[in-house]
């Protein structure tokens, strides 16, 4: 495919592009669901197809097809022609931040491939842990649930850069739901909308043992029914690791991104609190906060060899003991604050303009355990499991309701309460975090529903932390 | 693979020539095939200049193989004869390896269908350099007004089709244009507002009067933004903002996997009071106000279905497969084979009112104007429908019936069938909004007012 590429790059250099790159990229999916004792959902998922991006009068252009290489020529001009539309209203021609062009191969690490499971495995699995949920009238619904995926891509540019990738990546949890009159609650493991997720193979379901968490998750949403609600006002808060996982996606993750700080997301997804200007300076959080953006770490979905320009993978430090240090980058806008690319553009399949997404964007462990960090706390809430997620349009105001809470009394763990929802202001939320759980309680998790662009792309990214507490935080 | 002519949407008989090839030599009891072949056009801008201008030539086709009263489904992107029929044995695959399905009766039969809206010529054809010298155009008109345009405009062109074995054979061409605009100003108050539209054709899509009204509304919102306190306050929500609300209601309410899974406020409630008596929800297919569609992801037929009649719910909406599990019948909002919500109703209408815009705001003693939210919830305690979100791009405090001041963006926290029960106006004008989950998707919605929405925070701009 190389040779094939290359009369492609020349045909658009001569057709005025300045840049070239492809991308060819084939999805396979699997899935099973279970609800109550019944597969309501098994399938699987496959497509492929080319993505053409280049840069003609100083613009973007992009097009895409599935037809195959018989439709890559046409594709190529439909490119151009989008870019010389573009440059009808061009204020500055995109320039890229220099990088040397790469060569390589990089495929993920699993022991056991998913795909190679029999479906009846996967369905009895899922089917034992649900049964274990269904042992009381008031719990409705029991569903559990098995999602793999494997993504193989060529990566290639008119700069000369040719790299190709395979990544595989399994996950899934279970769920039950509790209704007597009006209450209803959900509890869900090992977290909530389809469970924990990570490149890596079956070995990774193995590890999660849903059957052995399930009577717990049965038990909690039945005592969910009955429970207190969780007290509004301010609290001292501790937040689980699934939950701080989710903060920290849409606290610091999507705040950081380059491309919405430069306004290019504004029409939909907002934009940021942040500008370049506070690199360096901005207090964005305690100094117990360190926060990087790490596409090398194993096992995280937002993992990878290279980023969707060809970029190597690497670490960069956003929030460096609280203080503001990095964004994610692109080369173009990499090239707008004087850097090189932080290797995070990433498309979510071949009909994709590659975007600035997250990677693994992960909170440093601290000291203490997580047992000691509850000893520690005399008064104060522990919330876990993500319900409900808004924040505002430049990422400050946010609200976050979990599926359920503990109340702590002098260092330990008591009563179970219902609907908590806790709110704040992103640097001072962070500016309140006054203790971070080892690396015994960190988890890395992934999050494969990162909506962003137009048309929306989603994007599998991954979190890592461990429980954390901050100080009078407002709970509604 | 099968090539592509640029301009031109594939035949829909040749579509269903290759799904009656396909469907001949099928394994299984049943089977079921669903295809489209996609022409998408996005231009995305930002500060009068597009940053993004993508085409994209997209396939998708769905199988679905019933074995002995078991079910599986496949999808993939080839449309060709020979790849629908691997995909077919691919979903007899899955089927053969699950246990049978408790209540299944089979795939759906024919119903009836709306008749075909054909396919709009001029947004077909709309070339790159057409649609740039369009924007061009709205960006020089902001642009002498002191504003800069942030948004994007979107053509699509699909045709589709579905079949069975148990004679479903249907098909579609449409095309659907829209857009997303928000005008903003600079310094020393920066200040945007916001219009968005669908329609199916590009003609009934007016894009220098929605630039024009995003501009208004920047213009307007250019001076020191006032902080109001949280509390419970009168407003008018625009047809961007109730469409928001909307498509949280659909999913937490009326899909037929909230319905199953017992949490959605319908639950044992079909027939009872949900909300005010003024507010009327429905779903209809064949309206071409909106962006019509002749049938559901399984072949059934559109029809116009009543969600919430003068505030007493009435049903939820269900695939067959939901439906056979819960004794329903179909009501032709499947969304696939492959989909997890089963069913959900994607071509919403609110009943319009009686009420003009300017007399809902006139009228108004203390209140806020608002255009749109942003990042709506609807997961809080969906038996409620308690939803939270933010405003966002045009927001405005009234007193005495005039526009005082923009707001500092706020939070709202809401049961939505208790703001739907304190409606006090609802315009005789709506708007088609196309809806977050695309493929044709729009909620056509008039603009109402709300006495005491809550507003539980504000944010830090």
């Amino acid at each position: 495919m190389k040779a094939r590429f290359e009369e492609l790059f020349a045909r658009l250099r001569r057709s005025g592009a300045d840049y070239a790159d492809i991308r060819w990229v084939e999805t396979r999916r699997e899935s099973v669901k279970i609800r109550n004792g019944e597969v309501i959902g098994i399938g699987g998922g496959f497509d492929r197809g080319f993505g053409i991006r280049v840069i003609v009068d100083g613009c973007w252009g992009f097009a895409a097809t599935d037809e195959g290489e018989s439709g890559l020529e046409r594709t190529a001009s439909a490119a151009v022609e989008s870019a010389k539309a573009a440059a009808l209203t061009r204020r500055a021609a995109v320039r890229l931040a220099e990088a040397e062009p790469v060569t390589g191969n990089w495929s993920s690490h699993f022991s056991i491939d998913p795909f190679d499971v029999p479906l009846e495995t996967k369905i009895a699995l899922l089917l034992d842990s649900t049964e274990r949920m269904r042992t009381d009238d008031r719990i409705v619904s029991a569903e559990g649930e098995l999602s793999i995926y494997r993504q193989e891509k060529i990566f290639a540019s008119s700069e000369g850069s040719y790299v190709e990738q395979s990544t595989t990546e399994c996950g899934g949890g279970i769920s039950a739901v509790a209704v007597s009159g009006e209450e209803t609650h959900r509890r869900s493991y090992p977290s909530g909308y389809g469970g924990n997720q990570a490149n890596r193979g079956w070995e990774f379901i193995l590890e999660q043992d849903f059957s052995g968490s399930a009577v717990r998750i049965r038990d909690e949403a039945l005592a969910l029914l009955t429970a207190p609600k969780a007290p509004a006002g301010f609290h001292d808060l501790i937040v689980g690791a699934s939950q701080l996982a989710l903060q920290i996606h849409e606290s610091c993750g999507h705040p950081t991104e380059l491309d919405r700080i430069f306004g290019t997301e504004l029409s939909l997804a907002g934009g940021s609190f942040l500008d370049p200007g506070m690199l360096g300076k901005f207090r964005y959080g305690s100094d117990r906060v360190t926060i990087a953006a790490d596409a090398t770490v194993p096992g995280g979905i937002g993992t990878f060899g290279y980023d969707d320009e060809g970029t190597p993978a690497r670490r960069t430090v956003l929030v460096d003991r609280g203080i503001l240090t990095g964004f994610l980058t692109s080369r173009e806008t990499a090239e707008k604050i004087g850097q090189r690319s932080g290797g995070t553009m990433r498309a979510e399949s071949w009909n994709h303009l590659p975007l600035i997404r997250m990677v693994n964007v992960n909170l440093d462990p601290g000291e203490d355990s997580f047992e000691n960090l509850v000893l520690d706390t005399r008064k104060g809430i522990l919330v876990e499991t993500n319900k409900a997620w808004s924040i505002d349009d430049v990422r400050l105001n946010f609200q976050f309701g979990c599926e359920i809470a503990w109340e702590i009394e002098n260092g330990r763990i008591g009563r179970i309460l219902k609907s908590p929802v806790y709110t704040g202001i992103t640097p001072q939320f962070w500016g309140r975090c006054d203790a971070i759980s080892n690396r015994d309680a960190w988890t890395l998790w992934g999050v494969p529903n990162c909506g962003k662009g137009d048309p929306m792309q989603v994007v599998r990214v991954a979190h890592g932390a461990s429980p954390a507490r901050f100080h009078g935080v407002e709970m509604q | 693979m099968t090539a592509r002519t640029p301009g031109r949407l594939r035949p829909e008989a040749e579509l269903l020539g290759t799904l009656d090839e396909a469907l001949r030599s099928s394994p299984g009891d049943e089977a079921e095939l669903a295809v489209h072949a996609t022409v998408k056009n996005t231009t995305r801008f930002a500060s009068s200049a597009i940053h993004q201008n993508s085409s994209e030539e997209i396939s998708g086709a769905t199988a679905r193989v019933i074995l002995g009263g078991r079910a599986g489904a496949a999808s993939g992107n080839d449309l060709s004869a020979g790849g629908l029929a691997d995909l077919l044995r691919e979903a007899a695959r899955f089927a053969a390896s699950s246990p049978p399905l408790a209540g299944f009766r089979g795939l759906p039969g024919p119903t009836p269908l709306p008749p075909p809206q054909n396919p709009d010529e001029e947004t077909l054809l709309l070339s790159p350099l057409d649609k740039g010298s369009r924007l061009k155009r709205i960006f020089d008109l902001a642009a002498a007004r002191g504003a800069e345009m942030h948004g994007s405009f979107t053509t699509l062109a699909s045709a589709s089709a579905v079949a069975n074995t148990r004679g479903i054979r249907v098909s579609q061409s449409s095309t659907d244009a829209e857009t997303v605009l928000i005008g903003m100003t600079g310094q020393p108050n920066p200040s945007s507002g916001y219009a968005s539209q669908c329609a199916r054709a590009l003609s009934l899509l007016p894009l220098e009067a929605l630039a024009g009204e995003a501009v208004d509304k920047a213009i307007a919102a250019r001076y020191p933004p006032k902080e109001i306190p949280p509390g419970r306050y009168d407003v008018v929500l625009e047809p961007a903002a109730i469409s928001e609300i909307l498509e949280w209601l659909s999913l937490i309410g009326f899909a037929a996997r909230a319905f199953e899974d017992g949490s959605s406020f319908l639950c044992g409630r079909e027939g009872e009071r949900v909300t005010g008596e003024s507010f009327t929800l429905y779903d209809d297919g064949s309206d071409p106000e909106g962006l019509p569609c002749r049938f559901d992801g399984e072949g059934v037929g559109k029809k116009k279905f009543v969600l919430i009649e003068n505030g007493i719910g009435q049903s939820a909406v269900f695939d067959k497969a939901t439906a056979d599990r819960l004794g329903r019948e179909p009501t032709g909002h499947a969304l696939g084979a492959r989909s997890e919500e089963g069913a959900l109703p994607t071509n919403l209408f609110v009943a319009p009112g009686t009420t003009s815009r300017e007399k809902l705001i006139g009228t108004m003693e203390r209140g806020l104007w608002i255009t749109r939210f942003h990042y709506l919830n609807g997961f809080l305690d969906p038996k409620q429908a308690l939803m939270t979100g933010m405003t966002r791009d045009g927001a405005f405090w009234i007193e005495d019936g005039r526009v005082v001041a923009p707001i500092v963006n706020m939070r709202w926290t809401e049961s939505i069938l208790e703001a739907f029960s304190r409606i006090d106006g609802l315009t005789p004008d709506r708007r088609s909004i196309s809806a977050w989950w695309g493929g044709g998707a729009a909620n056509t919605v008039p603009a109402m007012r709300i006495r005491g929405f809550q507003f539980t925070g504000v944010s830090k701009r």
